[in-house]
């Protein structure tokens, strides 16, 4: 009767837990290479096959434990790149405040008369902060281990198409607010999912442009304030534009100054901490 | 030792282990078994997040190549990986010493 193939069975159980990330099969092909060699070693020490396959998978661990050993924090290592990430994710929460300042005396007949020159100044300073906030999304993925991985690559995505959206359509923008959200959410559970450090105010990342939104609507189905020449309702989109402006700066730059002050290792003079 | 407790140093140990020549995974994992006296309480299987760690960082680089019909990933010390480990060894025994040190001077309490 044949032996079971547990070294198999394992390998197959790993690779379903790691499932999602690009370098998955040289991952479990350097585990089933560890495994048979221990329990080959094992039964020219005189183990029968099947106690030393059990015994060598003891030994290995749990595919459970062994996955989230690779999720937290094993491949996962501050670069220059993550750490310039950081800088950028301050530099973006700027740009967005600035962004939503710019809204209230540059955008809304509030304060000021509409002018092509103002408009372009104010899509301009959304250019940057959103593209801005997408390069720093790209070292937070890094920095959880995910770039290359399925979910970072959909995230990428909707980052990507989110920009796009707000820059080509500015007035626009809640639908390419509502695709940094999703981007966001992506972002934020993967680096979770990576154990790394980030507190509660990570999520306003991803509720950040729902609240805005939300209140936008609001506001402007309660007809709060004047109507502008154009029939909307000024005091409604300055007031969801500020919160989330605010509440989604206040996020990124919490998460760019925990990037910028790790050490990177990939430096001429880095070292691995202990 | 428990896992925790040997958590912190993993990095030196591995670095320590490569520093003699190239070594596969299990290679690397039976070295510091023996080398410790068994004295490691660690799933082996948490070790190669570390390795791969370590190669992210530059410190180690790998090859691929075929033994016995299986694909092998054999793991060797870079230059920034000796700097790297000669740092960290210094640390270590500064920190070895200084503890030493305070241990020394106090006697060993009599729990008869």
């Amino acid at each position: 009767m044949a032996e079971p193939d547990l070294i198999g069975d394992y390998r197959a159980a790993l690779r379903r837990r790691l499932s999602g990330r690009s370098n998955v099969d040289d991952i479990v092909d350097e585990v089933e290479d560890h495994l048979r060699s221990a329990m080959e070693k094992l039964v020219r020490l005189g183990n029968d096959p099947d106690a030393a396959q059990r015994l060598t998978l003891e030994r290995f661990g749990d595919p459970v434990i062994v996955a989230r050993a690779f999720a937290s924090g094993g491949l996962t290592v501050p670069t220059r790149f993550t750490r310039t990430a950081g800088y950028v994710a301050i530099a973006a929460a700027i740009a967005w405040i600035a962004a939503g300042v710019f809204t209230v005396i540059g955008q809304t007949s509030l304060v000021t008369e509409f002018s092509e020159l103002k408009y372009f100044a104010w899509a301009s300073l959304i250019l940057v902060a959103a593209f801005a906030t997408l390069v720093a999304f790209l070292g937070l993925l890094r920095r959880a281990g995910a770039a290359g991985d399925w979910p970072a690559r959909f995230a990428t995505l909707f980052l990507a198409a989110g920009v796009f959206t707000i820059v080509a359509f500015a007035w626009f923008w809640p639908a390419g607010a509502a695709l940094l959200s999703l981007g966001s959410l992506l972002v934020v559970r993967r680096a979770r999912a990576a154990a790394l450090p980030l507190d509660a105010w990570s999520w306003w990342l991803v509720l950040a442009f729902p609240a805005g939104m939300g209140l936008f609507l609001g506001l402007w189905l309660l007809r709060v304030g004047p109507v502008d020449e154009y029939g909307n309702y000024p005091i409604a989109f300055v007031s969801g534009t500020i919160v989330a402006a605010v509440l989604f700066a206040a996020a990124l730059a919490r998460v760019g100054r925990w990037l910028a002050r790790e050490v990177p290792l990939d430096g001429a003079d880095g070292m691995v901490g202990a | 030792m428990k896992g925790q407790a040997l958590k912190g140093h993993l990095d030196l140990l591995v670095l320590a282990v490569l520093a003699n020549g190239p070594l596969h995974g299990y290679a690397v994992i039976e070295e510091l078994r023996v080398r410790s006296g068994d004295a490691f309480d660690l799933p082996e299987g948490t070790l190669y997040p570390v390795l791969h760690r370590l190669q992210q960082a530059k410190l180690l680089t790998s090859t691929w190549n075929e033994v016995d019909g299986r694909r092998r990933r054999t793991y060797q010390l870079t230059r920034p990986g000796r700097a790297a480990l000669v740092e960290q060894r210094t640390a270590w025994e500064e920190f070895s010493t200084a503890v030493g040190e305070v241990l020394g001077r106090v006697p060993w309490p009599n729990l008869t």
